[in-house]
């Protein structure tokens, strides 16, 4: 079975740790615990490998440490990963004001890196403010950006489809 | 080999690989299963990148070190779960093995694994509580900011002072009600705007516990350019954790306007008060004053018709003046009130022309003279050469018919009555003096009202419209009515009147 690594990137407490565990555990804690480190879960997707027949990935998922204003994101962790996750808080907007950092980082790392944009605790803001923040954070000038979406990882919103569409584009 | 890296890795809690090129595991310490993925030590001849799967997709970074490109390869901080909620740490440095220097290129990697549980812990502990901290510090500022934008947003006025008055935040509502910016009020104090003592901190019962000190009271305040507002003031103490420092906070609403509206409908109410007196006067009045002649016009028709045989001349003549009398003092009295309608809707109108006001006074005493019982008498007395003025006759007849009468019907007989007629400077006085019953104190300021009669007056017969009268048509003139009066002793009118009077704009 293949195997392929991806990075989980973002700002501290957006909540990157409480994605995989919805996606990999369907589980959700609200209760904040900071990542150190790097810890590794796995989890096995079937994606399309041609139009015909479907084919099982496995998914090793990098929950990295994520970036404060002292201290960011190791880039050695970065290394080798097939695509990221960037992740911001919508209810802090310097986090999503710090996407485009990240993004600039894990392509200095990996050029041809995919990327997909996590909106993440979307459940906490009006329907209105959230639809306004995705029109205005695009990403147009980012080629490698291939996906936008708002999740939560409380109501598992887009969790399992943001996986699964990063799994389908970097096959 | 083997025993060597054995010995100096022991002490640092170190465990090391071998791996071959293609990553298959040739050597491996006891210890390697403590940071291997399934717990276990793994079998010689297996992928390392099963136990370690940080290994896949650096597998070209891996080839760089094994191929000398790169001196090494590091991963710090790799978490693994070992018991529910317990994570153990390490570090994973990778080298080539050049123990064998005559092989080329290097046969192997010796990968080396390093407890970093206590230092992660640590990182983690300490990197919690930065991060919680740091969360709070943005839930506070955006609570803060949250806090401001309604304070700002507030169409009421909101001032904070601390417990002397002195104020220390503004909103503003409260900077655009009174004028200031909020540098000028910040440096200011309660007792610059609120002109109400009791709304003043010194003056409120403070430390009672009572949060809530006063509500909606109706305060005169000032503003910058010294306009005054009226501002209804809810005023709560701050808690704080000590009682002698307590701040306010006032919450101001502007209710100029509607104190304006209450103050027109004040008056209109009053007026409308005033009138409705007024009629009820005129209407008590006119019933007396009516029936008294009408009284006099029927006996005195009634005894003509039954005893008009019998009278002699001398009665008939009588009883026929008594009818006439009567129809002239209700004539007199209809008169007035004509007058005194036109005066106050306006319709007076005034006609000025040039006259000789010495021949006009002399004539009008004249006339009164002829009505004159024998002991009566108008002392009148001219202290000028040039006499003449431009006045409204009809006018003037009004103000010193009503003077002269008034002066004769309030005094007793054998009384003189003194007109005096004075040039000034460019102005003409009329004095009228007599010696009679006066004007008591309490009704002096309402002498010229409508309808208004000294208490004093007693039966002498009159309308109360005279001098209401006089008034108008003084000031038609453009000029102004004095006296001086004392019960028992007389009262004397002052009539002051430009030569020339510029006719005043009709209404």
């Amino acid at each position: 079975m293949i195997s392929k690594k991806i990075c989980m990137v973002g700002d501290f407490s957006v909540g990157k740790t409480s994605l995989i565990r919805r996606f990999v555990e369907r589980q959700f804690s609200d209760q904040y615990l900071s990542t150190v480190g790097v810890k590794i879960s796995r989890k096995t997707v079937a994606v399309e490998a041609n139009k015909a027949e479907k084919t099982d990935v496995q998914l090793l998922i990098w929950d990295l440490e994520g970036s404060t204003k002292f201290k960011g994101i190791a880039p050695s962790y970065l290394q080798g990963s097939k695509g990221i996750l960037v992740v911001a808080d919508v209810t802090r907007p310097d986090t999503i004001e710090h996407l485009e950092d990240h993004i600039q980082l894990f392509l200095s790392v990996n050029p041809e890196g995919l990327i997909m944009v996590a909106f993440n605790k979307s459940d906490l803001i009006e329907e209105a403010k959230l639809a306004k923040i995705l029109a205005q954070y695009q990403f147009t000038n980012q080629p490698k950006v291939l996906g936008i979406y708002a999740t939560s990882a409380k109501t598992g919103q887009d969790v399992d489809n943001i996986f699964q569409s990063l799994a389908e584009k970097i096959i | 080999m083997k025993g060597l890296w054995q010995k100096l890795m022991a002490p640092r809690r170190l465990e090391y690989l071998e791996v071959d090129a293609n990553f298959l595991i040739k050597e491996a310490s006891i210890g390697v299963y403590r940071f291997a993925d399934s717990g276990e030590n793994p079998d010689i001849g297996t992928d390392v990148r099963r136990e370690f799967p940080e290994l896949i997709g650096v597998e070209y970074i891996l080839r760089a070190v094994l191929e000398e490109k790169q001196p090494n390869f590091q991963l710090k901080g790799i978490a693994r779960l070992r018991e529910p909620h317990s994570l153990l740490y390490f570090d994973l440095y990778c080298i080539a093995d050049d123990s064998q220097p005559d092989v080329h290129p290097q046969t192997g990697l010796i990968i080396l694994l390093e407890d970093a549980t206590e230092r992660m812990a640590m990182e983690q502990e300490l990197g919690q509580v930065a991060k919680e901290a740091t969360l709070l510090s943005h839930a506070l500022v955006a609570a803060n900011d949250y806090i401001d934008k309604i304070i700002t947003s507030m169409a009421d006025a909101l001032i904070v002072t601390d417990s002397t008055g002195k104020i220390k935040t503004t909103n503003a509502a409260a900077q655009k009600l009174f004028g200031y910016t909020a540098v000028e009020l910040r440096v200011s104090n309660i007792s610059h705007i609120i002109e109400d003592h009791q709304l003043w901190p010194v003056q409120m019962a403070m430390g009672s516990g009572c949060t809530e000190l006063v509500r909606d009271v109706e305060a005169v305040c000032q503003m910058k350019s010294g306009a005054r507002l009226f501002v209804s003031f809810s005023c709560a103490a701050i808690q704080s954790d000590s009682e002698a420092i307590q701040d306010l906070v006032y919450i101001g609403r502007d209710i100029t306007e509607r104190k304006r509206s209450e103050e027109k409908l004040r008056l209109a109410m009053e007026k409308e008060r005033e009138l409705m007196d007024l009629k009820n006067r005129f209407v008590s009045m006119t019933s007396h004053e009516f029936r008294t002649p009408l009284s006099t016009i029927i006996s005195s028709a009634d005894l003509l018709e039954f005893y008009c045989e019998k009278y002699k001349d001398e009665k008939l003549i009588t009883h026929i003046s008594r009818i006439q009398n009567s129809v002239n003092q209700m004539t007199q009295l209809l008169d007035d009130v004509l007058i005194l309608g036109k005066a106050e809707a306006g319709k007076l109108e005034f006609k000025p022309d040039w006259l000789d006001v010495e021949d006009f006074c002399r004539d009008l005493v004249a006339e009164f003279e002829i009505n004159l019982a024998g002991d009566r008498q108008i002392d009148f007395v001219a202290e000028s050469q040039n006499t003449i003025a431009y006045m409204d006759r009809k006018l003037l007849r009004h103000i010193l018919s009503n003077l002269v009468a008034n002066a004769l019907k309030y005094s007793p007989a054998g009384t003189p009555v003194l007109f005096n007629l004075i040039y000034g400077a460019g102005e003409v006085i009329f004095l009228v003096q007599d010696w009679g019953i006066g004007i008591p104190l309490s009704d002096q300021p309402r002498i010229f009202d409508s309808f208004h009669r000294g208490t004093n007056a007693g039966n002498i017969p009159g309308t109360g419209l005279g001098m209401a009268i006089v008034k108008q048509c003084v000031e038609l003139h453009g000029g102004r009515i004095s006296f001086v009066s004392e019960v028992g002793v007389g009262t004397q009118f002052r009539v002051v009147i430009p030569f020339k009077v510029q006719p005043l704009p009709e209404i």
